[in-house]
């Protein structure tokens, strides 16, 4: 027998997935460790062997593919510990990263601080102005040298950053995507001074243009570059001495993995594959998603925890990426997975404003400690959780599979006195209020990724995961008007089920601004330059797969541009530049509405991508699912639209491989609680995983359409 | 309340998402970089009245701008031409719509079951709309006549469909009638995106919950907003910003006057009838400006945290003014300049009195912020770039990198750019190098720039730009105001940041320089003779000059003798400080090891001895002094050159800084601008 495993290393827990050759799926979690993480990580995997009866190190042994999502650049990032890197840039510009373009002062704020002045600041420099040298050297926008590289001054710069004590260096010169040699002689020099430094160039890293976000992007590779080897070492070498031969292989911000050796050099490419995760498991159900539900290739990701609420987006099978994210204040140029978050959790706090005494839920969370009042863990002030558990949403005796008893009285009691008596009305009313607000901002927040870029939800289906997802996703689904809401049968270590399935990814993208004529341009030449930087790039993960082509364009002078994919096939053929004018144009109005384009103002094309896909074999058979015969339903009175209602309860455990069930109704498993409403209906599908059908909706599943 | 708690909570919030939305698809489909790169762009919701009620994260004054072009249709158009579902209209008139010609407004009826239920609009910053002179500034003009001619409200969508007649009207005057169009169209998809995420909500809950939940967002507001005025005392306080407009051979300097009145009844009256009269063109503007200014002030310093709702506001500030002063101009008197002139200086004068009004209680002061970032100085340039295109281009960076004013506890922030577009960010190097025919020789904090307080006001930056693979000269509007005089002030006793400063460096020889293999840091190792420009100066950048530009630092708040002298050891290590203004304008004295704290301890005793010599005793009636409790004040002059390192007021001479220091303990009070007993040639005072 062998195993696949994925591993999802978050803030409180780290989840495991094991898959078997037979398709059978296993998964568990441990408590993450933040000052050794390889160590939650083996707790992990000891865990989840224990549920088939193995040993960590007879699974490991057996294991043909590890892949993991780390935490480990993204913590060094926000704690700042970072190596000590010296930064090299073309004289004259070297306060290029403090002054951020200005905006660095507001990137990335929370919505509650947007019109806060006192919150707007710009980052804490990762590199001080004392460790920043200017390069004598220019180039100018055609990639002609003005001046020459002087060697001598920049070798005298290296030496002093090393005698400063600097063991990483980021080296980012202006218009060095279109004349990558000076970078690359100022690499040499930095290597000759100091043999073992790490060192990042940015025509190599991020061949784009636009110097504040290149040289962010190198100046994090740089600084976060040491420790995260240290750190994949130190678990290559742990899971090697428990018996792994296969390679590990490092969840990436594109959605794919990458050997641990390429990875390490890149760690930029980790800060965003922890929420990425999910989304890429949302990517991988619908490729198996019964084709009877029309809307399985577009897919409204949502992970809701216990203090955030996420959102990611699969349009057409393809998840959205978006070319830059943002990192601690800092601009990444780095094309990733888009997920946009909110302060909506579990943990959530509710509270009554005391100016106006409008309810109000969040920014602010208890999080895990000390968390909601039901934990019973120093809590006081009542969340969404404790409104759940008042409504009856949640079982107090079932919560963490029952290994965490939930106190209701103390939840009401909350709930009473801090949001019930100020607004003179019922607890449950309140709770209420608490639960329809949090769903509320829920939609909001999936409006911004689907309606404001051009899409549709109804021509979508949400999938729900995380611990609250498939409670709350009923909801927002109603508000949204999806037909489908799908419930992953592991929703609840969804993010590393998708790391287990997610396949080898190697992205190239460069450069090359141009008005876009009706002949010539860069267009060819440029994609040709990448096929070859690809091949050398990654040859360390052997080549074929799938490959795709993009290229970015928009209309003279826009700042914001449309990616418009490319078929190879496309590049040989006559009238090239036609087709993606048109296709451009295509795409724009369907984002911006009919007659908003306008050739007449020029088409430029900006930045080329090349996306190398290396899928795994998908064989896993369906798992067996004949569990005991269904009906053992209990029932227990669920607050619903203003009235105590008595709701059947179903066991996850005990539903079989065929079954449909109409809403109101709850389904409690181990590590979830899916919360079906009135005029839904909640089927099985093949694939174990739940789909739950909106007043509306066409027939999803094969037991549903037998129902009907 | 109108509506149930929770209902109000989801809809308030579903309203400002939609706003969000409507901007997003703005700044997405336009192609003007002032809007793109600026965010100098925004929408608005509005009720039935016309009353603003939610806007966008973008330039608030677009806000306004939809505000008074809705309330004109509807007081003008009713019967004729009348305006119905899908019908869109189109303004920019200084003195009814918009703040000044250059900034393009549109808004559209949204209709329910046959009623108006509201309306939304959007605004859109233009780098052209024609007149004389390219850019938005006639520079010369003596009459709106000899600037961009403004059009009041046009009917240019109907029922949903662009008139191509009256798009090629709009359009043809530009000298750039493709973006001109493109923008056009962003407005169009703006007001539709915003029409139909109302329609839905409309839809689902009715006209009836819309209504409400408009008419309680901005009530929600204005709790907030009066509860924080109860906690300051009722008082008066007046903040004056003086504007320096170079005119051919002289120039003329005009006052925007702030009296603020905060009375008991948790009002605020804002009086600026005591302004300056108005200029003949270019720098006034009309009373949208002067709304916008107003609003731009008090919805940063004392609308934090709440809805962008410039509604509630304007329930709580009463805005007197005189028609005929600079700051509310009457036609024919030019405004093409106002955001950056006139309306601006309001915003400033507004923002300093709100901060006086702050400070005067400790549950308030740390949100009170000194002067930021002075006119925002702008560089326009035109020509052939290196491609043989014609282009005309604004260099917005110049503009959006000027410092912060310092707060209690928060020094301002560095090269942080306008207060009204918190979201701006000026264009790469890279972008603008390949956009036009230019290289930068250098992009950087300017040291010493920011305004000394005990907080320090934020940084500007300094530029030096040559022409770069083109023979043809480039043709160049330089417009930033604050040459003459400080433009950020301090407040509380700090002391303003540096004045803006456009040099160009004649026939520098850079192009040999750079062929030999070197690269200039610094002005001093530039060739060529320097030829300092006035605020406001008409020019062609040869090949063989230099452009240097110096933006405004923030202004400080607090005595600079009050900064932590570990605060000034961080400045110097970074570069924000020189060693000279550490020793003489902080006091602070450092050895090898760091800071000598006996030595500074008495270098400042010794500097405040000196600033309490010479003075009269200038009465009471301050709030106590926070250092000693005396409520007694000294008054001391000083020419505004000694204000800082790089306060360098060219052609002022008519202007001194009064100092008002605490007569017991010689703590700096307050910093202020004036003109002195002896008038100048150079420059005359409205």
């Amino acid at each position: 027998m062998t195993f696949s495993i994925g591993i999802d290393i978050g803030g409180t827990f780290t989840d495991c997935v094991v898959r078997a050759a037979s398709g059978e799926v296993i998964f568990d979690k441990a408590f993450t460790t933040p000052a050794d993480l390889a160590e939650g990580v083996v707790d992990a995997v000891t865990n989840a062997a224990a549920r088939r009866g193995m040993t960590a190190e007879s699974l490991l042994s057996q294991t043909a593919a590890f892949k993991i999502g780390t935490t480990s650049p993204v913590n060094r990032l926000i704690n700042r510990k970072g190596a000590r890197t010296g930064l090299l840039i073309t004289v004259g510009h070297e306060d290029a990263l403090l002054i951020g373009r200005v905006r660095q002062k507001t990137d990335g704020l929370a919505e509650g601080e947007r019109s806060d002045i006192r919150a707007w600041r710009k980052a804490e420099p990762i590199i001080p102005s004392d460790l920043t040298r200017g390069v004598i050297e220019r180039v100018d926008s055609f990639g002609d040298v003005v001046v020459p590289l002087d060697e001598a001054s920049t070798r005298a710069s290296a030496r002093e950053l090393v005698a400063a004590g600097c063991t990483a260096f980021a080296v980012c010169l202006l218009w060095s995507f279109l004349h990558p040699a000076h970078e690359q002689r100022v690499r040499a020099i930095c290597l000759e001074e100091a043999p073992e430094a790490f060192v990042t160039i940015s025509s190599d890293i991020a061949p784009l243009l636009g110097e504040y976000e290149r040289c962010a992007t190198t100046a994090l590779n740089s600084y976060l570059g040491p420790g995260t080897a240290a750190d994949l070492r130190s678990l290559d070498t742990r899971l090697k001495a428990l018996g792994l031969k296969a390679d590990v292989l490092l969840m990436q911000s594109t959605g794919g993995v990458v050997d641990a050796g390429f990875a390490q050099r890149r760690p930029v490419y980790m800060l965003s594959s922890g929420p990425v995760g999910g989304v890429a498991a949302s990517r991988t159900m619908s490729e198996r998603l019964d084709p009877s539900i029309h809307t399985q290739r577009n897919l409204i990701a949502t992970d809701m925890g216990g203090t955030s609420f996420d959102v990611g987006v699969i349009a057409d099978g393809k998840p959205i990426e978006t070319p830059v994210s943002i990192h601690n204040r800092y601009r990444i140029l780095v094309s990733a997975i888009e997920v946009i978050s909110i302060g909506a959790g579990g943990g959530s706090i509710a509270a009554i404003e005391p100016v106006t005494g409008v309810l109000q839920v969040g920014p602010s969370s208890a999080g895990s400690v000390p968390g909601p009042v039901c934990y019973r863990l120093g809590g006081t002030e009542p969340t969404v959780t404790d409104a759940n558990l008042v409504l009856g949403r949640l079982s107090p005796d079932r919560f963490f599979a029952g290994r965490h008893a939930l106190d209701v009285e103390a939840a009401r009691a909350a709930i009473a006195s801090k949001l019930a008596a100020p607004l003179g009305v019922t607890v449950e009313q309140a709770a209420e209020a608490t639960v329809r607000i949090v769903e509320s901002r829920m939609a909001d927040l999936i409006r911004r990724l689907t309606v404001e870029r051009g899409f549709d939800p109804r021509s979508f289906s949400v999938v729900a995961y995380g611990g609250g997802g498939p409670l709350h996703a009923g909801a927002y689904a109603v508000d949204l008007g999806v037909p489908f809401v799908l419930v992953p049968v592991a929703a609840s270590t969804f993010s590393a089920w998708g790391i287990a399935h997610s396949p080898i990814v190697h992205d190239a993208a460069i450069s090359a601004p141009a008005i876009l004529g009706e002949e010539g341009g860069p267009v060819r030449a440029t994609f040709a330059r990448l096929a070859e930087a690809k091949s050398a790039k990654s040859a360390t993960s052997g080549n074929g797969g799938v490959s795709a082509l993009y290229v970015d364009m928009r209309y003279r002078y826009q700042m914001h541009e449309v990616r418009v994919p490319v078929q190879a096939s496309e590049l040989g053929a006559p009238g090239l530049n036609r087709v993606l004018m048109d296709r451009f144009e295509q795409l724009y109005e369907q984002r911006f509405g009919a007659g908003t384009a306008l050739r007449a103002a020029g088409v430029e094309v900006t930045t080329f991508r090349h996306i190398t896909t290396v899928g795994f074999e998908w064989n896993e058979s369906a798992p067996s699912l004949d569990g005991p015969p269904a009906g053992s339903a209990t029932r227990r009175p669920v607050f619903l639209d203003g009235a105590w209602q008595n709701l059947p309860v179903i066991r996850l455990e005990s539903i079989p491989a065929t079954w449909a069930q109409a809403g109101p109704c709850m389904v409690e498993g181990d590590l979830m609680t899916i919360f079906v409403r009135d005029r839904q209906t909640i089927v099985r599908l093949p694939s174990g995983d739940f789909a739950i059908t909106l007043d509306g909706g066409s027939p999803s599943g094969r037991s549903a359409a037998e129902d009907n | 309340m109108r509506t149930d708690s929770a209902d109000f909570e989801i809809f308030r919030h579903r309203i400002s998402t939609i706003a969000d939305e409507g901007s997003a698809v703005l700044a997405m489909v336009s192609s003007s970089p002032v809007a793109s790169e600026a965010n100098d762009c925004n929408v608005a919701i509005m009720d039935a009245t016309g009353a603003a009620v939610a806007i966008g994260p973008g330039l608030n004054s677009h806000g306004t701008a939809c505000m008074m072009t809705a309330r004109y249709v509807a007081s003008n158009y009713a019967d004729n031409p009348g305006f119905g579902a899908g019908d869109m209209f189109i303004a920019n008139d200084p003195y009814h719509c918009s703040p000044h010609q250059t900034c393009l407004a549109m808004v559209t009826p949204i209709m329910w079951e046959g009623e108006l239920v509201a309306w939304v609009g959007a605004g859109i910053h233009l780098s052209d709309m024609g007149g004389p002179v390219p850019g938005q500034v006639s520079v010369g003009a003596q009459s709106i006549f000899q600037e961009a001619l403004p059009f009041l409200p046009i009917r240019i969508v109907e029922g949903g469909k662009m008139r191509r007649d009256l798009e090629v009207e709009v359009v043809r005057r530009s000298r750039i009638p493709n973006q001109v169009s493109l923008d056009l169209r962003a407005l169009i998809a703006a007001c539709n995106r915003l029409g139909s995420r109302l329609e839905e909500l409309l839809r689902a809950r009715g006209a009836a919950v819309l209504t409400a939940v408009l008419a309680d967002t901005a009530a929600y507001a204005r709790a907030h907003l009066n509860q924080r005025l109860e906690s300051v005392p009722d008082g008066v306080w007046e903040s004056s910003v003086w504007l320096d407009y170079p005119e051919a051979d002289r120039t003329t300097f005009y006052e925007c006057r702030v009296r603020l009145t905060k009375t008991a009844g948790r009002r605020l009256l804002i009086d600026l009838s005591e302004s300056s009269p108005q200029a003949p063109a270019v720098i006034n503007c009309g009373e949208p400006g002067l709304i916008a200014g107003v609003l731009g002030a008090a919805m940063t310093t004392l609308g934090y945290g709440l809805p962008l709702c410039p509604e509630a506001i304007l329930q709580v500030c009463e805005i007197r003014s005189t028609p005929g002063t600079f700051v509310h101009a009457t036609w024919p008197a030019g405004c093409s300049k106002a955001t950056t002139a006139a309306s601006h200086a309001v915003r400033e004068a507004v923002n300093l009195a709100l901060g006086k009004m702050l400070l005067a209680s400790p549950a308030t002061e740390t949100r009170a912020m000194a002067g930021c970032g002075g006119f925002l100085p702008v560089v326009d340039i035109d020509g052939t770039n290196q491609r043989g295109e014609r282009f005309a281009a604004p260099l917005l960076d110049v503009a959006l990198s000027v410092g912060y004013g310092g707060m209690i506890g928060k020094d301002g922030i560095d090269a942080a750019g306008s207060l009204g577009s918190p979201f701006a960010s000026i264009a790469n190097v890279e972008a603008y190098e390949y956009r036009y025919p230019i290289l930068y020789l250098w992009r950087a904090h300017q040291p010493d720039s920011g305004g000394l307080g005990r907080y320090r006001g934020g940084r500007g930056v300094r530029m030096a730009i040559v022409p770069h693979r083109t023979d043809a000269p480039l043709a160049m509007v330089a417009h930033g105001l604050g040459t003459s005089l400080p433009s950020s002030l301090g407040l509380g006793g700090g002391q303003p940041g540096a004045t803006t400063e456009f040099v160009v460096r004649r026939d520098s020889g850079t192009a040999e320089v750079l062929a030999g293999g070197r690269i200039p840091r610094r002005e001093e190792e530039l060739g060529g003779a320097p030829e300092t420009l006035p605020g406001l100066a008409r020019t062609a950048l040869q090949r063989r000059d230099v452009l240097l530009l110096r933006n405004n630092g923030g202004g400080g708040i607090g005595d600079p003798l009050d900064r932590e002298p570990q605060d000034v050891l961080h400045d110097l290590t970074i570069g924000a400080v020189s060693a000279g203004s550490a020793r003489d304008d902080y006091g602070v004295v450092t050895t090898a090891g760091g800071i000598d704290p006996a030595a500074t301890d008495a270098r400042r005793t010794k500097l405040r001895a000196e600033r309490a010599a010479p003075g009269s005793v200038v009465g009471d009636g301050a709030a106590a002094c926070a250092g000693c409790g005396s409520a007694s004040l000294r008054e001391r002059t000083m020419s505004l050159g000694a204000l800082g390192q790089l306060v360098v007021p060219h052609g002022a001479a008519s202007f001194e800084a009064s100092i008002l220091l605490c007569a017991s303990c010689g703590r700096q009070r307050d910093v202020r601008l004036r003109e002195s007993a002896s008038s100048g040639p150079a420059g005359t005072a409205r």
